[in-house]
């Protein structure tokens, strides 16, 4: 552990067990073997599609539920297994941001009212000062101080999810998991809300995790990106390794899809994507768990589980043909599209 | 503040007009159909009638008016209280529902105390944990009522309590008949017993009343518990929560807004199924003998009587409507989102 790792998570596993209708119980590791380092004011982008554990995650480490296995250090603190007790003080440096705005605030609450609840744990600050700081905020996110006499379904999805935005900035804390912040948002309310969130950062040496399905932003707003696959993380490193040398099929098939109608070779994108859908079976599968939807999988894939090694400095990949695949070249590399994906969000910010 | 109290006004003026109109609307269907359905005249003459009988009766009946001018007499005597007489029995409606609707209100309201007395907790641990082996059988409890005719459980709890135990007398009325002279204030013989301080009467009236009340509970409380469980559960599992519970608020309040928020549908519910049990307790008021409202409209109908058959449809609709707008009001007060009108 360095001393500027906000949160560091080694080896955490997460089993569901379900009992199915046929009273037998299927279960369903939801996270499996996970090692990530937030550093200080740094964005981590975590990639992948739903079901691949994000939120789980994200979950473990806000406390909202308990891993099977593995360790949550933050700041330098084993945080799993604390009771609540212990675990309260610290929750106000560790905050989340959820995809939907509508219902991630109480119906029944004025925006004030939430944003001063979420300052409980302030206990220097006194209710005139809550109410300043809350008014504040609102101010910080170009939000009218009448917002703060208004009810969520008052509100537009965007106008919300800048105040939960508030929301989570509210008891002052270090790290931020953002679960697909911009997915329920229009275009350009999303290049908003990102822009926020990297002045933010600026000012305040925040660290976030950002979720997303969209690469284009996490190539814009992460340092970092961990890409995820039902349950294990099947590459990782900086944002330049991972978007131009793509070591892993996987990782592949996203940016090809992503880049799909932006010019260029498109069957060549085609070519690179994944076919079929995730199915249970996949969970429990001895091999590589990609095995079936991949194009480049042989024999050896289905026999023997893949582990994350490193493939070049500062960047791992779980896929034994990882050099093999990158030495192939990076079909998109060079072409116009890639160069700049996210010129457009600077424009439109206010 | 003005804002809000504007809001308000708007807010309950909208729904007072609308329960306004739904009330002449529903006074002009029940006139309608009841006088479609055909001529009465026949059955109040007797079988050995002269032309000049029948003549008469339909003058003083006002059946040779055209109907919209029977209408609006029947309005005109229904503004003043005046919901007619009986072609049967000759009483005034007005009468006849008077001395009968405690009987069916204290039965309703008391099955309805018993349902949500055990629905809405059951329905709210069950929500919270819905996992749990208590949350399973709740659900096998609340399954059961639901698909219990009422005659049926009435019937089953009249043999084992009565006909085997004997714990409970028989479904004979509302209290032994010793105690039938008790003195009337409201017409509940569970609170008139208690004012007349007659404790052994009061025991008698509870005595029959917890059969029939247990069994309209049993089989109207699983609406209001699965609402109660379901909205538990979404809101448990909602994202404000876990905020909630992220911003480290104590267990206590996060309890306290869910409870707030799960209440506005549940308290909706609750209305539906007081309306329900005002206007549909006859079969249980039948195997029960239970001299209510139920049984005088099933009476009347048998007897083509309209104008108590009207009486009973009307009412139950305004008791309805009010129960509604109360159940609004209610929603409205815990939820803003209640109040918009558009």
């Amino acid at each position: 552990m360095k001393a500027d790792d906000v949160l560091v998570i080694s080896n955490a596993s997460k089993v569901f067990t379900m009992r199915r209708r046929s009273l037998k119980r299927v279960s369903m590791t939801a996270v499996d073997d996970v090692s990530l380092t937030v550093r200080r004011a740094e964005t981590v982008g975590l990639v992948g599609e739903s079901g691949s554990g994000k939120s789980t995650l994200g979950r473990a480490i806000l406390r909202l539920l308990d891993l099977d296995g593995g360790r949550i250090l933050f700041e330098g603190r084993e945080i799993q297994g604390l009771n609540e007790r212990v675990f309260r003080p610290l929750r106000a440096k560790i905050q989340m941001v959820f995809q939907n705005p509508v219902t991630s605030f109480n119906p029944t609450m004025t925006i004030g009212q939430t944003l001063v609840d979420a300052m409980r744990l302030s206990r220097h600050r006194t209710l005139k000062q809550k109410e300043q700081r809350a008014l504040a905020l609102l101010d910080q996110m170009e939000l009218d101080e009448r917002f703060a006499t208004l009810y969520p379904y008052e509100m537009s999805g965007g106008q919300l999810q800048r105040v939960a935005l508030a929301r989570a900035l509210a008891p002052e804390p270090h790290f931020i998991f953002l679960d697909e912040p911009t997915a329920a948002l229009d275009m350009s309310i999303r290049g908003q809300i990102i822009n926020l969130l990297l002045d933010l950062q600026r000012q305040s040496s925040l660290s976030f995790i950002f979720v997303s399905h969209d690469l284009r932003v996490i190539r814009y707003i992460a340092d970092r990106i961990y890409v995820m696959y039902l349950g294990q993380v099947v590459e990782t490193g900086t944002k330049h390794a991972v978007f131009e040398s793509p070591h892993h099929p996987y990782t592949r098939a996203l940016l090809a899809a992503t880049l799909i109608g932006q010019g260029g070779r498109d069957e060549v994108r085609r070519a690179e994507m994944l076919t079929g859908e995730v199915t249970q079976r996949a969970h429990d599968f001895a091999g590589c768990k990609l095995y079936g939807r991949c194009r480049y999988a042989t024999e050896r894939c289905a026999r023997e589980p893949q582990v994350l090694r490193a493939v070049a400095q500062d960047h791992w990949a779980r896929c034994w043909r990882a050099e093999e695949l990158a030495r192939s070249g990076w079909l998109v590399k060079g072409s116009a599209a890639n160069e700049e994906p996210l010129s457009g969000f600077r424009q439109v910010a206010v | 503040m003005l804002e809000t109290l504007r809001e308000w006004g708007f807010f309950l003026g909208k729904r007072l007009a609308i329960l306004l109109i739904s009330l002449v609307l529903m006074s002009i269907i029940t006139f309608s159909v009841t006088h479609f359905i055909g001529n009465p005249v026949y059955l109040l003459v007797g079988p050995r009638h002269t032309q000049q009988m029948l003549d008469n009766m339909i003058r003083d009946l006002g059946l040779d008016q055209p109907l919209w001018q029977q209408y609006l007499n029947y309005a005109g005597n229904l503004l003043q209280g005046d919901l007619g007489v009986s072609r049967y029995s000759y009483n005034p409606v007005m009468r006849d529902i008077r001395s009968r609707l405690p009987a069916t209100l204290e039965l309703s309201t008391f099955a309805l105390l018993l349902g949500v007395l055990w629905a809405v907790p059951a329905g709210i641990l069950a929500g919270s944990r819905p996992r749990s082996r208590f949350a399973r059988i709740v659900d096998v409890i609340a399954q059961a009522g639901v698909s219990m005719p009422s005659f049926w459980l009435g019937l089953l709890l009249i043999y084992v309590f009565f006909a085997k135990l004997s714990w409970l007398p028989a479904p004979l009325g509302r209290i032994d008949r010793q105690y039938r002279t008790i003195a009337q204030v409201t017409g509940w013989y569970t609170i008139d017993t208690l004012w007349a301080g007659n404790w052994n009467a009061f025991v008698s009236s509870v005595k029959h009343l917890i059969l029939p009340a247990l069994t309209l509970a049993i089989t109207t409380s699983p609406s209001t518990l699965r609402i109660a469980r379901s909205k538990t559960e979404e809101i448990m599992q909602s994202d404000y929560i876990r905020s909630a519970r992220a911003f480290g608020l104590s267990n206590s309040t996060v309890r306290r807004y869910a409870f707030k928020n799960m209440l506005a549908p549940v308290v909706t519910m609750i209305a539906m199924t007081y309306g329900y049990l005002l206007s549909g307790t006859v079969l249980v008021e039948i195997i029960f003998t239970w001299p209510g409202l139920g049984l005088y409209a099933v009476d009347a109908m048998n007897h083509s009587d309209y104008e108590p058959v009207m009486g009973v449809v009307l009412l139950s609709a305004g008791f309805y409507l009010s129960i509604y707008l109360l159940a609004d009001i209610i929603t409205a007060l815990i939820d803003p989102r209640a109040r918009v009108t558009k």
